[in-house]
């Protein structure tokens, strides 16, 4: 009998505690999630703007392109002519159809994108070019290529299942649930994005609880562990890089300057040990082959390119103003330059041409082909020819590495420090974190 | 110059040296005291820099040992001296410095291995050397950063933990704040001027007021070099915008110059005093000027216009106007003097009468003289025959015919005497009018010599004629035949000059007004008193002659407005100098 009330007791204790453990992790509708973002625009950056703005498709955990906007594809001729069938029924936050002629207005006014043309034959889109476009699917899943417009009250627009409520430049912005949704309703009432706020000021508000979501970056990741709210990474999802001017015409001193840095400082010091030094643009998990490229500092070498030269003109460093971590790993590879015998001068980038830029840029994609493709036109190259598969990805990433256009620094994490009261919201391998299945615990 | 003038000038330049003398000694006592006055402000602010410096130094002192005392240097320094992972600490230094107001703080362990530095944040693990300041003390330190160099008060704090140790090395900046703490009175200037860089930049120069750097580098060059030193320097074209200023060199940890403390007191106040003074000399001098012309006129008025006029006096008598007379104003001295004056021209031109007339009696007396002797000469040998006529009316006639005969031949020639020299006393006194044309001086020389030099040159005295005639002496208007005349004369009485033989040189010169002939013998000579009366009518030198040669040649020459000279030394020949103008007044004459 005891044994049996033992048992009873036990189960009923454990169900009790499974039960409970349930209702905390059930999503819950209503509430509002509070994000906070150093930016000052709302833009693909911000981990909501998928929330509003859409694309024709999607990518999933394994890099397959799934359909959002558009229910399929199709490739003819070679990936020269890409069709995509526009999903039915979806409408505009302003309730207005999403009309195919007008999607092909919006991609066809785009410059630096692969195809030369884009026109609709009723529902469906096609895009058009003389040369193969792979992987067209995959590229039009990036952020970059969302749908959007702006409403006649000066709002962005666009068919997410959220719509932009309020709007103050620089300052905030706020969307609510929109219910004419092609999809499902999402779990939050609402979103409000606090914009430019500090850093120190959102790892406050995160702290004390007025905030519920935001980036953290990778230099202060070791001391946020210790704070009271939950971290949530993906690694080497950021690349840290200097992207040369064309001004810097001579390949040795572009060497030169790349071999005078020591990655493994920057990484172990300025960025904490977070992430990983970078010799390639793109990360060794994406590729495999990363590893190849070296990644050491070669002082010796950078002094004897710099000695070709009787004298080499001072140069700039550019890095972002408010960007503390960038600027000290400026001052550092300038510290670097110096050993080398480069005059190399920090300058915080404020619309002045510089000879050098150091700057951030998240892995846009988790496909190779995409990823580098993107990360080229970000950076300006000239990618040269390549077909997506790894040998000539190799090629052509080594090609920009050789001449040291774009000198891959770091590889850094994407992370994400929340509260305990959000749940839903999981970072994914390309360093996004999708908003659709978040909710918030307690309604506030 | 005059006597009024030399007085004006006199009473001026005592008025304007005695003025200039005051002004001087006045001005130069002006700016012993404000250069006083600046030194002593000067030294002021050196003791407000001291002072300042001091404080500095001991609130950063304190403010390390704050810092050393933290929870998080702590930790730093157990990490740093257990062999753990700094790269925590990295930005520390930054914060720390943020939260303590310095400007500097480096984070270094006992080996000089940066852990984190506030200055320059980029810096962490490279090596750098932990000054030598004392503890509780602080000391100028000049640190490298990214973009050059910065000063600063520092001061180090040792931090242990366990065996080990780390070091603080903090301190502020000595910038535009710094100075702005200093108390600097109108009128006064402090600089710090920090070496931070080989050249001087207008960067690396502290101060409120602008200044060029080009003017501050005599005293910022004595500093750099160690030395104190001042100097006066002109701020900007102004014309009072100058400054003393005393560099003083400030030397940081490591014992170089790392700085210089410029003081400087503007000489605005003193120059606008040493013009005030300058005015006022000036304008007394001026006055004083004023004063002198009217004390020297008035005392012209009263002394040197008599003298004046007796001076004019002087000149009209020196002139010729012998009856020149002054006006007597007064009694005084002056008076009595102009009395004097006017007496002696009275008698000047009363003996003058007198001479004249006294001459004109010896002129006829040598006229008479003259005139007696030369008729008696013709008259004894008249008589003679006359009595031998008487005589021979006895004889029988073929012998009277014959005595008849003679006499009457006798009679004849010395009656022909008679009007020969009865016809050249009438001669001189009737000369002819000079027939003015235009003649060759050269070729009237010409002709003369070449009418007398054989004659001369084959006689037992042998005499050479040497001409020197100029080639470009021009047509002069003269008469020919009495110009020929005049030169023959002077031949002549050169020759009668020269018994035992000798030369006569004739030389023609001109000028732009005259021409010149000279008639030169190497004959006796004259004394003195013969070359005064040389050119007097009936006066000679010679056995025979009438005395009327020279007077006849002075006639000639005067009548064609030109003049002659003698200069003459006994033993040393004679020379005739007769200068004729160009051209004759009233007419004109081509040159050819």
């Amino acid at each position: 009998m005891r044994s049996v009330f033992r048992l009873f007791a036990v189960t009923s204790l454990s169900l009790s505690l499974a039960v409970a453990g349930w209702g905390r992790t059930r999503p819950h509708y209503g509430g509002t999630l509070r994000i906070e973002t150093q930016r000052q625009t709302f833009d693909q950056s911000s981990p909501a703007y998928p929330l509003v703005a859409e694309t024709l498709t999607g990518v999933d955990d394994e890099g397959n392109a799934v359909p959002k906007l558009a229910l399929r594809w199709e490739s003819q001729s070679g990936d020269r002519r890409w069709q995509f069938w526009l999903r039915p029924g979806v409408k505009w936050h302003d309730g207005t159809a999403l009309d195919a002629a007008e999607v092909a207005k919006l991609f066809a006014g785009r410059t630096g994108v692969p195809w030369r043309t884009v026109r609709e034959v009723g529902d469906v889109l096609i895009f058009e070019s003389d040369v193969p476009m792979p992987q067209l699917a995959t590229r039009l899943a990036l952020p970059d290529y969302a749908i959007t417009r702006v409403g006649e009250n000066g709002l962005l627009q666009g068919t997410g299942p959220m719509k932009v409520t309020y709007w103050l430049p620089k300052s905030q912005i706020k969307l609510g649930v929109f219910e004419n949704y092609w999809g499902p309703r999402t779990f939050l009432d609402s979103v409000e994005v606090s914009l430019g706020r500090g850093l120190r000021d959102q790892l406050l508000d995160i702290g004390i609880g007025r905030a519920d979501l935001v980036q953290v970056p990778a230099e202060i990741l070791r001391r946020s562990q210790s704070d009271p709210v939950r971290i949530s990474s993906a690694e080497n999802t950021e690349l840290v890089a200097i992207r040369f001017d064309s001004r810097v015409q001579d390949e040795r001193i572009r060497q030169g300057i790349a071999a005078s840095i020591d990655r493994s400082t920057l990484l172990n010091f300025i960025f904490q040990k977070q992430g990983s030094v970078a010799g390639a643009l793109l990360p060794q998990w994406l590729t495999g082959y990363a590893s190849l490229f070296p990644v050491q500092q070669r002082l010796q070498q950078a002094r004897e390119l710099r000695d070709i030269f009787n004298s080499v003109a001072p140069m700039t460093i550019g890095y972002p103003a408010g960007d503390g971590a960038l600027q000290l790993a400026a001052e550092r590879i300038a510290l670097n330059a110096r050993d080398a015998g480069f005059n190399v001068q920090p300058v915080p980038l404020n619309g002045t041409r510089t000879d050098m830029t150091i700057t951030r840029a998240n892995l846009p994609s988790q496909v190779p082909f995409v990823a580098l493709v993107e990360l080229a036109d970000r950076f300006d190259i000239d990618l040269g020819k390549t077909d997506g598969d790894p040998e000539s990805l190799y090629r052509a990433e080594n090609e920009i590495v050789k001449s040291a256009q774009v000198i891959p620094l770091l590889y850094l994490p994407r992370s994400y420090a929340t509260r305990d009261r959000v749940q839903g919201v999981r970072v994914r391998q390309d360093g996004t974190a999708p908003l659709e299945n978040a909710f918030v615990e307690d309604r506030k | 110059m005059s006597l009024r003038q030399r007085m004006l000038l006199f009473f001026s330049v005592v008025v304007v040296v005695g003025i200039g003398m005051v002004a001087w000694l006045v001005s130069l006592r002006t700016r012993a005291v404000f250069e006083q006055v600046d030194q002593q402000r000067s030294n002021a602010l050196v003791a407000q820099f001291r002072g300042q410096f001091a404080r500095e130094s001991s609130d950063i002192a304190q403010t390390l040992q704050y810092i050393s005392s933290s929870e998080r240097i702590q930790r730093i320094a157990y990490e740093a001296t257990h062999g753990g992972d700094t790269s925590l600490y990295v930005s520390d230094a930054g914060s720390l410095a943020q939260e303590f107001h310095i400007d500097v703080l480096d984070i270094v362990t006992s080996d000089g291995t940066i852990v984190s530095s506030a200055s320059w944040p980029a810096r962490f693990g490279y090596h750098e050397q932990i000054p030598t300041i004392s503890a509780g003390t602080a000391s100028l330190h000049r640190q490298e950063v990214q973009d050059g160099y910065i000063l600063s008060v520092a001061a180090v704090q040792q931090v242990s933990s366990g065996e080990g140790s780390i070091y603080l090395v903090g301190g502020r900046k000595v910038d535009a704040s710094f100075l702005q703490a200093f108390s600097v009175p109108a009128g006064s200037y402090v600089w710090l001027y920090r070496f931070n860089q080989p050249q001087y930049t207008n960067e690396d120069l502290l101060g409120e007021n602008p200044v060029a750097l080009d003017v501050l580098r005599p005293v910022l060059d004595s500093a750099r070099a160690q030395q104190e030193s001042s100097g006066i320097l002109q701020l900007s074209s102004e014309k009072f915008d100058r400054v003393t200023v005393q560099a003083i060199p400030l030397k940081d940890d490591s014992g170089e110059v790392a700085a210089a403390l410029l003081v400087g007191t503007s000489r605005a106040p003193l120059l606008q005093l040493q013009k005030h003074i300058r005015t006022i000399a000036f304008g007394i001098a001026g006055f004083g000027i004023l004063i002198s012309i009217g004390a020297t006129l008035w005392i012209a008025a009263a002394f040197s216009r008599p003298i004046e006029k007796l001076a004019e006096a002087s000149q009209q008598v020196a002139l010729g106007e012998w009856n020149a007379q002054v006006e007597v104003n007064s009694s005084d001295e002056l008076g009595q003097l102009a009395e004097s004056f006017n007496a002696m021209t009275q008698q000047l031109v009363e003996q003058r009468g007198k001479l004249v007339q006294a001459e004109r009696v010896a002129a006829w007396r040598e006229l008479a003289r003259r005139l007696a002797h030369e008729l008696k000469n013709p008259l004894f040998p008249l008589q003679i025959t006359v009595e031998n006529l008487v005589r021979a009316q006895h004889l029988p006639p073929e012998e009277f015919n014959e005595i008849f005969q003679e006499s009457t031949a006798t009679l004849l020639a010395e009656l022909a005497n008679l009007k020969a020299i009865i016809g050249r006393f009438s001669d001189f006194s009737k000369m002819p009018k000079p027939q003015l044309q235009a003649t060759s001086l050269n070729e009237l020389v010409t002709r003369v010599a070449n009418l007398h030099a054989p004659q001369l040159k084959n006689s037992p005295k042998p005499i050479s004629i040497q001409l020197a005639l100029r080639d470009d002496l021009p047509n002069l208007e003269l008469d020919p035949e009495l110009i020929h005349r005049v030169i023959s004369n002077l031949v002549l009485n050169a020759v009668d000059a020269m018994p035992e033989g000798g030369t006569i040189s004739i030389q023609t010169s001109t000028d732009s007004d005259s021409a010149k002939l000279v008639v030169s013998d190497s004959g006796t000579g004259l004394t003195k008193e013969e070359c005064e009366r040389l050119f007097t009518p009936y006066y000679t030198t010679k056995q025979h002659g009438t005395g009327l040669g020279l007077a006849i040649v002075q006639s000639v020459i005067s009548d064609h407005h030109g003049s002659i000279m003698v200069q003459s030394e006994p033993r040393r020949g004679t020379s005739f100098v007769i200068t004729l103008p160009r051209t004759q007044p009233g007419s004109a004459v081509s040159e050819g």
